[in-house]
């Protein structure tokens, strides 16, 4: 059974009820004892400035900014792509908890040699 | 400069669950001992050196960052990437290792880039890459950089595609000097490197200095 396990993210506002289920899934993971990852690129990227996410919240799901903040307290790590965060401009002084960001290659590693993954 | 906070107390609140909580404590208690010394060098081991070397399995008689890279037969700055990110990913390691960076007076913005032990694993690498190069042992001696290359703005697959073409253009040994301004490169490089099997020898962004792996 693979240890590692990655959510791919393309959401943020422009989704908000997969941006959520992506992150309920990302905590299940972490919460089994999984090596966890979320891998957040194209919109997806904008969840990890601090504060963008703070009004999101769908019914029936906590809020996305508690689920982030629960993902990174369980030591779950998150990845934005940094092609994607550079085209939108985005401040890297200004990341979530948990949040680095990197290319392909830290990804790769990370998906190398078996691993569940689920994409959203 | 921004103080690592003292994220402990008796008992943390912030982990997942009580068996968390209990390996970390178990884990600070061990750092609280008095100093270890490498079994190899008899050089002090630091807080941090011996919560990594833990991490690997080397708990008892930890050696330093150095040793520990020759007993697991690896680059140091790889090693260090690698275990630092293990540590980052495991909540009683996480929390053990910002408590030590704490004790230690460690600067936030350096929690995770150590600039110690960037600096010890860069020695380390860097005279087992002099002895790969001209085939003798002794003193410490960065091997020279055959090229430079300024990768600008290049990142993610476009940045390692050329890098890769770039290195195998090298004689194997040789040492590429490359400048990139890629955001992710701290991160992208050291991984790269761990996968291919070349040696990251000399990190500090934006300046990375990469020697060709011998095939």
């Amino acid at each position: 059974m693979a240890d590692k396990f990655c959510v791919s993210l393309t959401h943020a506002k422009n989704d908000a009820d997969k941006a959520t289920v992506a992150f309920v899934v990302a905590n299940a993971a972490v919460a089994s004892d999984k090596n966890t990852l979320v891998f957040l690129s194209t919109e997806a990227v904008r969840l990890a400035q601090r504060g963008y996410a703070d009004d999101i919240a769908e019914e029936g799901f906590a809020p996305l900014s508690e689920l982030m903040t629960n993902f990174a307290k369980a030591g779950g790590t998150i990845y934005v792509c940094a092609p994607c965060f550079k085209k939108r401009g985005l401040d890297e002084g200004k990341l979530v908890d948990g949040a680095v960001v990197v290319g392909g290659a830290k990804l790769v590693e990370f998906m190398s040699g078996g691993i569940s993954s689920i994409s959203y | 400069m921004a103080m690592v906070r003292e994220p402990l107390s008796k008992q943390p609140a912030d982990l997942a669950d009580a068996a968390d909580r209990e390996r970390t404590l178990a884990i600070i208690t061990r750092l609280s001992r008095p100093r270890p010394r490498c079994p190899q060098c008899a050089n002090e081991v630091s807080r941090q050196e011996h919560l990594l070397a833990y991490a690997l399995g080397f708990g008892d008689d930890p050696p330093c960052l150095a040793d520990l890279a020759r007993q697991v037969d690896q680059p140091a700055m790889s090693l260090l990437d690698a275990a630092l990110g293990h540590v980052a990913q495991r909540g009683c390691l996480r929390e053990a290792w910002i408590w030590a960076a704490a004790r230690d007076g460690l600067a936030a913005e350096t929690l995770w880039r150590p600039e110690q032990l960037v600096e010890q694993a860069q020695i380390a690498d860097a005279s087992v890459g002099h002895s790969l190069a001209s085939g003798t042992t002794g003193s410490a001696v960065t091997p020279s950089v055959a090229t430079v290359w300024q990768a600008g703005e290049l990142s993610c697959g476009d940045l390692v595609l050329e890098l890769r073409l770039r290195l195998r253009a090298l004689h194997p040994g040789d040492v590429i000097e490359v400048h990139s301004h890629d955001i992710a490169a701290p991160e992208d490089l050291p991984a790269w490197c761990r996968m291919t099997g070349h040696t990251l020898l000399y990190q500090s962004h934006p300046v990375y200095r990469i020697q060709r792996k011998r095939e």
